[in-house]
């Protein structure tokens, strides 16, 4: 027989975590609300017959959001066998109300009270018997972050899956609330399943939209149910949704005051340290000398010295030299041996000699989602967004993005806003993810060495991007509107778990090493190939080569940028592929795995190529402009077809043309002296024309002919 | 013969590399996207999880 048990709870009260404990999987967990907006699904530890599915956090049943609707879609229309049913032992009061509904769908419920690790650390202490007797259903005390209690709820879970164990729900509504949710039901029993009449009935009463339109009532049963409704609202003088709601939390308040007992009910450590951290002033500058400090340790300072090892010593006194020697003396033809050394170990290794610094970045990055700050930084930015035209829910896809672009596209879902989600979706890629980590290492360790802020600055340059985009997209027809609302949770500050931090670091940087050894390893053959060969297939110089030739037709394109050589302008297409293989690429042009980015020959070779200026340009460009094809089917999924997807890949693309040449025309004469000139001018000129399409007042043109409607009256 | 026997297991192993790019995108697999770890299905759009 197979069993299907749900994970339901409140966002953030550590569904993902329990999932993965449950399951042996290795979902992304993270420390704000709002991380899993899908099911997942996964068998049991020792029980292949059992499926445990991860549901997305919710609040309630309601219809408003897309979690929500997932998560009621998957019970009313799936029937779990079982719902586990996550409530946060620290937070009960809002936890619970969700459990109030729970109980009423007709599926066994099992409640893991959860956190009771921090309940029992900040001395409270919950009566479990009495919180299991008042709700009608089994309560097991558990830690899912320490692995605590899991286990015992998902045997006592199985096990009423298996008795076919029934929750009664134990609470019931005032006495005229009751009468019409009875009535309702006798009119709705026909229409729905016995087992989750109640539910039906409560949510009709409710005025459900998506309950209303999935039941065909005929007109005289519609009429019916709106005089029920109307005659119970008339007697509470409020609406029904909002006479439901407050029975509820009365209902939830006298069970807290009964089953909990606070030890300390004034300021937690969490609340302390939130005074500091979230305060008016103080907010931007610790956010901005925390990311300074990530970046500076991961890619400047620690990562620095650790890749310096992996290409200068790994790649480059061993692996490239003991791979061309052994070829050399077995006999292998030389051009199989430069596509061996130059190729693939220059290619390849080049990608994978930045992984320690990926590594390191994404260890302080789990770190900071893990202890609870970044869900604060949201909490900052959605004050600085707002004035932008996006709301801080905009901020939690750029923080996944951090890692790649793919999920953070996808993370957009949350945002009910039309616009607001398509925007974001516009924006995400701008914040450079692990992909973009080698570029940045190189070309700031090749022309800016010893300067500590070329990595964090690229993290704030792809915010300042978000900020500048926001600001004038919202001032066009497409996106204009006031951002949507932003409410969310903070969690409570804990030392993060050793183990979740390194299985996080390690999914990130697993994912990024397969990437290597499959789409890199790939595409470095074909760049060799394409590189060492002439249109008749003859082997050349690289300047006689395919790949020349087509680099000749497109570099003029990125010419006005400072890069117009026809090895930058391929680099600049191989990304499409994949982030990583811009240095892929160069890696095969230039042998960079047997050279560290500070080596003066290597040095030689790039100087032909960049100026200092046309190399943060080229850096620039590549951060922004359309990212990898990854991405962009991610895009076109999540905006719903290719004209959005071409609005937002021309938008990204188009800005990052025009930051480039600004940054390559005015760079040129202010950094390196040289004369100004007709490029510069226009490079004045579209500065001029970002900061207008700034700071120009507009109005929709609805408000407008509604203004001059009222004048003329 | 070294440069026959050492280039068939290049090629073959590029072929297999590219076979499984393919194949993962077309199941739902992950490929590595640098960071997805579990929004896999993303990628492809399908409903399927990968699991380590």
């Amino acid at each position: 027989m197979s069993i299907k048990i749900a994970l339901a709870g409140n966002p953030n009260c550590g569904k993902t975590t329990m999932f993965n404990d449950l399951t042996g999987s290795s979902q992304y967990v993270g420390n704000w609300p709002g991380v899993t907006v899908e099911k997942k699904e996964g068998k049991l530890k020792g029980h292949r017959d059992v499926t445990i599915v991860d549901l997305p956090g919710i609040y309630s049943l309601s219809p408003y959001t897309l979690e929500e609707v997932v998560t009621r879609n998957f019970l009313i229309n799936e029937h779990p066998d079982v719902i586990i049913n996550l409530v946060d032992g620290s937070n009960m009061e809002r936890n619970l109300y969700l459990t109030t509904q729970l109980v009423e769908i007709g599926i066994p419920v099992i409640i893991a009270l959860n956190m009771m690790d921090v309940v029992k650390k900040k001395g409270d202490v919950i009566n479990v018997k009495k919180l299991s007797e008042a709700l009608g259903c089994e309560v097991v005390e558990t830690a899912a972050v320490k692995g605590i209690g899991s286990k015992e709820v998902a045997e006592k879970a199985y096990t009423m899956a298996q008795t076919k164990t029934r929750t009664v729900p134990q609470h019931s509504f005032g006495a005229s609330v009751e009468k019409a949710i009875e009535e309702i039901g006798n009119l709705s029993r026909s229409f729905v399943p016995s087992e989750f009449a109640r539910w039906y009935a409560v949510k009709l009463f409710e005025r459900d939209s998506k309950v209303l339109e999935e039941l065909h009532f005929t007109k005289e049963a519609q009429d019916q149910i709106k005089a029920t409704i109307a005659a119970c609202e008339a007697e509470a003088d409020d609406d029904s949704e909002s006479i439901i709601t407050n029975e509820r939390y009365n209902y939830i308040g006298k069970l807290v005051t009964k089953c909990l007992h606070k030890k300390n009910p004034g300021m937690t450590v969490s609340d302390k340290i939130d005074r500091i951290v979230t305060n008016r002033w103080l907010a931007l500058p610790i956010f901005a000398a925390v990311m300074f400090i990530v970046y500076y340790v991961s890619v400047s300072w620690l990562g620095t010295i650790v890749t310096d090892w992996t290409n200068d010593t790994l790649f480059g006194e061993i692996v490239q030299p003991a791979v061309g020697s052994w070829l050399t003396a077995v006999g292998a033809a030389e051009w199989l041996n430069s596509l061996i050394v130059d190729g693939i170990v220059g290619g390849v290794g080049a990608v994978l000699g930045f992984v320690p610094q990926m590594f390191i970045l994404f260890f302080f990055l789990s770190i900071l989602e893990d202890c609870g700050y970044m869900a604060r930084v949201a909490f900052i930015m959605d004050r600085i967004f707002r004035k932008f035209g996006l709301s801080g829910k905009s901020f939690i896809p750029l923080l996944i993005a951090s890692g790649c672009g793919v999920p953070g596209i996808m993370a957009s879902r949350t945002i009910e806003n039309e616009k607001d989600r398509k925007m974001t979706i516009m924006v995400t890629t701008f914040i450079p993810c692990g992909a973009k980590l080698p570029l940045i290492a190189l070309v700031g360790g090749a022309f800016f060495p010893g300067s500590p802020w070329v990595a964090p600055a690229m993290y704030f340059m792809g915010i300042l991007m978000v900020i500048i985009s926001g600001i004038i997209l919202k001032k066009t027809r497409l996106f204009v509107g006031d951002p949507a609302p932003f409410v969310m949770e903070l969690p409570q500050y804990h030392i993060p778990g050793a183990k979740g931090v390194l299985i996080h670091m390690w999914e990130r940087g697993k994912a990024f090493i397969i990437k290597a050894g499959t789409v890199i390893f790939v595409a470095c053959g074909l760049i060799w190939f394409l590189s060492n060969f002439s249109w008749s297939m003859q082997m050349v110089e690289q300047d006689q080569s395919i790949l020349a030739s087509i680099g000749h037709f497109i570099a003029p394109i990125f010419a006005p940028l400072g890069f117009g050589t026809w090895q930058a302008a391929v680099t600049t297409v191989s990304g499409l592929v994949a982030k990583e293989n811009l240095v892929g690429t160069f890696g095969v042009l230039y042998g960079l795995a047997d050279a560290a980015e500070d080596d003066p020959a290597m040095i030689g070779e790039f100087a032909a190529l960049f100026t200092t200026v046309s190399a943060m340009s080229f850096m620039v460009f590549n951060l922004l402009c359309a990212p990898c094809f990854a991405a962009i089917g991610a895009i076109k999924r999540e905006m719903g077809g290719w004209k959005w997807t071409l609005i937002a890949l021309g938008y990204q693309t188009g800005l990052a043309y025009v930051v480039a040449f600004m940054i390559y025309q005015i760079g040129s004469v202010l950094v390196l002296g040289q004369a100004f000139g007709v490029g510069t001018a226009i490079a004045i000129l579209l500065l001029a024309g970002i900061l207008y399409l700034m700071f120009r007042s507009y109005k929709p043109k609805s408000e407008q002919s509604l203004k001059g409607a009222r004048l003329e009256a | 013969m070294a440069t026959f026997i050492i280039s068939a297991i290049v090629f073959a192993a590029m072929a297999a590399a590219a076979w499984y790019t393919f194949k993962a995108h077309k199941s739902g697999k992950c490929v590595g996207c640098s960071g997805c770890s579990g929004h896999c299905e993303h990628c492809t759009g399908t409903d399927k999880i990968h699991k380590s």
